[in-house]
């Protein structure tokens, strides 16, 4: 099939999606603002371990640096979270509606249908970025951000290695069904927690900060927020800034191909054992 | 309908939903799992500010020493309330998008029977949580510490649970009239987080809030769980007078929510009935 013809697809794919995204304003909506209750949710926690509560929070550096911490690394795992699950969720969706083999008949490339799918997680974790930014800034005196440029380098080279554990969860999603989608989470919260996407690396117990240093996505959450915090004394915390650029690119660079091998593989074992419509 | 028959209903229904949880295993355990991952968050948070003064600043501020079980306490409930807005609502989104709504509801059990079932489904899967929670926290901290308020805790859950699942059933009247609304269960419980203090004392919120949060009943169900097992001080000064509340509240709420229902029933049989995407 020719290449135009692919990329006509993939506008149209691209624009279904996002028609079905924002087809509920209502529902978008409630998304952003979900934002905005468990942003101060988290600092309300980190408050209670402040002297003087809110107050000694948002008053004091150290406070107001754990608030750019938790908001910062918020951002990062709006983007790894949503794009996770969302791809597999949707295939499984297509499944049980019984739409998905139909897909497969028709003449376009079916890698089309899994990088179109992205754009709902994109626009949406965009919006929820910047619900968080102005609940930090606006309620919690939130460090303004800094070096915009190295920090967007860091947030795509983390985004980009996202989408290929997604297309690796898509994977998933045809060989095993639901399961994967309890797999994804249990991935998302791994992150959350493995790459200390919302508390600093130093607060993990020892054996948690190992494993956090071999997972590439902690350099790009460390890269991310030590930037955008303007280098505060001892950030980054796993490695010089050089070295954290190299491993994000690499992370970027090299998982969506990892993620796209996997997924072409599952669907070569799906379409054998006849379970692409299968519900 | 008769009794014995409705309640073969609900066992029926909540047996259907354990039986299609019991296909994926790992569901499951995430969510037994999910109270301790999110409590692990804020102690983490908490920890990276460990120092002499976080621990005493901890105590002033919510009245206790002991930060793991008070967040887990919260992180439980917070799953508790997360998921009956979830079983009950997704529940009947996921009916009406599979267009087999209108045929469960054109059976001859009343529809609140069947949506009944679901709720004690979940209770089921809530208690099976707790237990997991709090034999976490008797592991981590000492069996000793508890004793007999374990016990009393997992009653408080129990009675919390019937306003909760009453605000669910309330939901689901939502979900039959605005039909998509994954989002909303989202934004929910967040909002339910927030406001039952999850991770910290209500007394923190400003005073529109607290009044707010002392309107809903998992703000209680949490705060009692919390004075039993760490010895917090009850919100109305003492155990009968909280309880009281308690009481008033698992049966106020299933009566409101009961009419809403209804309303919901009838303004969709009008419409035409259940279904519609």
């Amino acid at each position: 099939m020719a290449e135009g013809i692919q990329l006509s697809v993939a506008l149209a794919m691209t624009r279904k999606n996002l028609l079905v995204a924002f087809r509920y304003p209502v529902n978008v909506t409630c998304r952003v603002l979900g934002v905005a209750a468990i942003v101060p949710a988290y600092l309300l926690a980190v408050s209670c371990f402040m002297p003087g509560g809110v107050a000694g929070l948002t008053s004091t550096s150290a406070g107001r640096l754990l608030v750019g911490i938790v908001v910062y690394g918020f951002i990062i795992y709006q983007f790894s979270s949503d794009a996770l699950w969302m791809i597999g969720f949707y295939l499984r969706q297509e499944q049980v509606e019984g739409t998905l083999e139909a897909l497969y008949v028709t003449p376009a490339n079916s890698l089309v249908y899994l990088f179109t799918r992205l754009i709902e997680p994109l626009a949406l974790s965009s919006l929820n970025a910047l619900m968080a930014l102005v609940v930090g800034l606006g309620l919690f005196h939130l460090p303004v951000p800094e070096h915009g440029g190295l920090a967007l380098f860091a947030l795509l080279g983390a985004v980009l290695g996202i989408f290929g554990l997604s297309f690796g969860m898509a994977a998933l999603s045809l060989l095993y069904f639901e399961s994967a989608q309890a797999i994804a989470g249990g991935v998302q919260f791994a992150l959350l927690t493995g790459c200390a996407m919302i508390y600093p690396f130093s607060a993990l117990p020892p054996g948690a900060r190992q494993l956090a240093q071999v997972i590439p996505l902690s350099y790009a959450v460390d890269l991310f927020r030590s930037a955008l915090l303007c280098f505060p004394a001892g950030y980054p915390e796993l490695a010089s800034v050089r070295s954290e650029l190299v491993v994000v690119a690499l992370w970027g660079l090299v998982t969506p191909v990892l993620g796209i091998v996997s997924y072409r593989w599952a669907e070569r074992r799906a379409r054998a054992l006849g379970l692409i419509g299968r519900f | 309908m008769s009794a014995p028959s409705a309640a073969r209903a609900v066992l029926a229904v909540a047996s259907n939903h354990l039986r299609m949880m019991s296909r994926t295993p790992f569901y499951l355990l995430m969510d037994l799992a999910l109270p301790l991952l999110i409590a692990a968050v804020p102690m983490l948070l908490g920890r990276s500010f460990a120092g002499p003064g976080a621990s005493s600043a901890f105590s002033a501020n919510t009245g206790t020493n002991n930060p793991f079980l008070f967040m887990l306490l919260g992180s439980t409930q917070f799953v508790l309330v997360g998921g009956a807005l979830f079983n009950v609502g997704s529940w009947v989104r996921r009916e009406l998008q599979a267009g087999t709504l209108e045929s469960v509801f054109a059976t001859p059990n009343q529809r609140v029977t069947i949506v009944l079932g679901v709720c004690v489904y979940g209770l089921l899967k809530d208690l099976a949580i707790l237990v997991v929670s709090l034999s976490v926290a008797c592991l981590v901290l000492g069996a000793r510490s508890f004793d007999l308020r374990v016990v009393a805790a997992i009653g408080w859950m129990v009675l919390g649970a019937i306003p909760t699942y009453a605000m669910a059933v309330a939901y689901a009247a939502l979900v039959l009239q605005l039909r998509e609304v994954s989002a909303l269960t989202q934004l929910l419980q967040g909002a339910t987080g927030l406001l039952m203090g999850v991770f910290f004392p209500v007394e923190i919120l400003p005073k529109p809030l607290q009044v707010l949060a002392w309107c809903f009943p998992p703000t209680w169900s949490i705060h009692g769980m919390r004075s039993l097992l760490l010895g917090m001080s009850w919100r109305l000064g003492a155990l009968e007078r909280d309880l009281s509340v308690m009481l008033a509240l698992a049966v106020i709420f299933p009566v409101l929510a009961l009419l809403l229902f209804r309303r919901a029933e009838e303004k969709l049989l009008a419409a035409g009935g259940f279904g519609g995407l």
